[in-house]
C-alpha cells in the first residue's frame, strides 16, 4: 500500500470513528436540548461573560426533510464578541441525533484572530483528507482542520470558557 | 383590571434560582385557561434545565382544604408544588387563607389560575394577598413551540 493509500484510509477511519460517535450521541429531545443551551447562555449572562439573556434564542423549527433545527441568531460576549449557531437534528428509532451542526464566533476588532468556525458536515466529504465532516476554521482560512465531534453543549461550552476569552489575544 | 408583570416559565424559573428555591414563597401565576397546560408543562421542563427540579402539580380540586400542610408538604426534597385553580374553591381558598404560614413552610409553592379565579382568590383571601411573594401574568415559552414534547 502507497503512503497516499494509506494516509486515505486513515482518514476514512477518522470520518468512521465520528459517524460512530455521532450514532452514540443520543438526544432527549431537540427542545430539551434548546432549554439546555438557553440555560448555559443565561448564566453566561450572570457570570458576565454575555451581555444579556435572549429568551428567544435558541429557536426550534421543523425543516425540509422532517429535521428539526435549533438556531440562535445572535449572542453577544461583553468582550464584544458574538456567536451565531445553528444544530439540526433528525429522529431515528432510538432517538434523536444531530446531523449538522454550525457554530461561528466573531472575535473583536482587536484579537488578531477575526473568527472560529466549528462546523459538522451533513455528510462525508468524498476526500476526507481535505474536508473531514467535523473540523474547525481559523480566521478566513479555507483549511478543514479536523475537530472532534462533541454534543453540542460541550462545544458551547468549549466557545464560551476557552474559545472566546483566549483565541487571537 | 390590574396589569401584573409579565413573565415566562424561562424567566420565572431563573427568578426562582436567584431568590432560592428553598426560600419560603408564593407566587401566584396567572394565564389564559388554554394555555394552563403549556405553562404547566414549559414550567416542569425549566424546573428541570435550570434547577435540577420536579415539579408536583396538584390540582386544587384534589386537594383537601383541611390537609393543605399533607398536600404541599414536601414529601420529597427537590420538588416545587404547582396548585393548578382550576375552579373556584372557596372552601380550599379560606383554608389558604387561614393556613398561609404553612403553605410555603417547605420553600417555594405556586398557584396557576386563570385571572378570573386569581382575582377571586386575592379578593377572598388577605392574608395570603399580603403573603404572596408575587403575582405574575405568565405566557408560555413560544420558543419550541408544538415541538416542545
Amino acid at each position: 500500500m502507497s503512503i497516499e493509500d494509506d494516509l486515505l484510509r486513515l482518514a476514512r477511519e477518522r470520518e468512521a470513528r465520528t459517524d460512530g460517535a455521532l450514532l452514540e450521541m443520543l438526544l432527549e429531545t431537540p427542545a430539551q436540548l434548546g432549554r439546555e443551551l438557553r440555560a448555559y447562555l443565561a448564566r453566561q449572562v450572570d457570570h458576565g461573560r454575555v451581555k444579556r439573556t435572549d429568551e428567544k434564542a435558541p429557536r426550534l423549527t421543523t425543516i425540509q426533510g422532517g429535521l428539526n433545527e435549533l438556531v440562535c441568531p445572535r449572542a453577544e460576549f461583553t468582550s464584544g464578541a458574538r456567536l451565531e449557531f445553528s444544530i439540526q437534528m433528525e429522529e431515528n428509532q432510538r432517538g434523536w441525533l444531530v446531523r449538522r451542526f454550525k457554530f461561528h464566533l466573531y472575535l473583536p476588532r482587536e484579537r488578531s484572530i477575526k473568527m472560529v468556525r466549528i462546523h459538522l458536515n451533513g455528510e462525508s466529504w468524498h476526500d476526507p483528507q481535505v474536508v473531514p465532516r467535523c473540523h474547525l476554521h481559523i480566521g478566513n482560512s479555507q483549511a478543514h482542520v479536523p475537530f472532534q465531534v462533541m454534543d453540542p453543549r460541550l462545544i458551547l461550552l468549549v466557545i464560551c470558557e476557552h474559545v472566546e476569552p483566549d483565541f487571537g489575544i | 383590571m390590574i396589569d401584573f408583570s409579565v413573565t415566562t416559565p424561562f424567566r420565572l424559573v431563573r427568578m426562582l434560582a436567584t431568590a432560592g428555591y428553598n426560600t419560603p414563597s408564593i407566587y401566584l401565576l396567572i394565564c389564559e385557561a388554554v394555555a394552563l397546560e403549556a405553562v404547566q408543562a414549559d414550567t416542569e421542563a425549566e424546573l428541570k434545565v435550570q434547577l435540577g427540579l420536579s415539579l408536583r402539580s396538584l390540582p386544587a380540586s384534589g386537594v383537601r382544604p383541611e390537609r393543605i400542610e399533607d398536600a404541599l408538604g414536601s414529601e420529597a426534597s427537590g420538588t416545587i408544588p404547582l396548585v393548578i385553580l382550576d375552579q373556584w374553591l372557596p372552601k380550599l381558598v379560606a383554608s389558604f387563607d387561614r393556613n398561609v404560614v404553612l403553605l410555603a413552610t417547605n420553600g417555594t409553592v405556586l398557584l396557576l389560575g386563570t385571572r378570573e379565579i386569581a382575582e377571586r382568590t386575592l379578593a377572598a383571601a388577605p392574608n395570603l394577598r399580603n403573603r404572596v411573594t408575587d403575582v405574575l401574568s405568565i405566557r408560555p415559552d413560544q420558543v419550541f413551540g408544538d415541538l416542545s414534547v
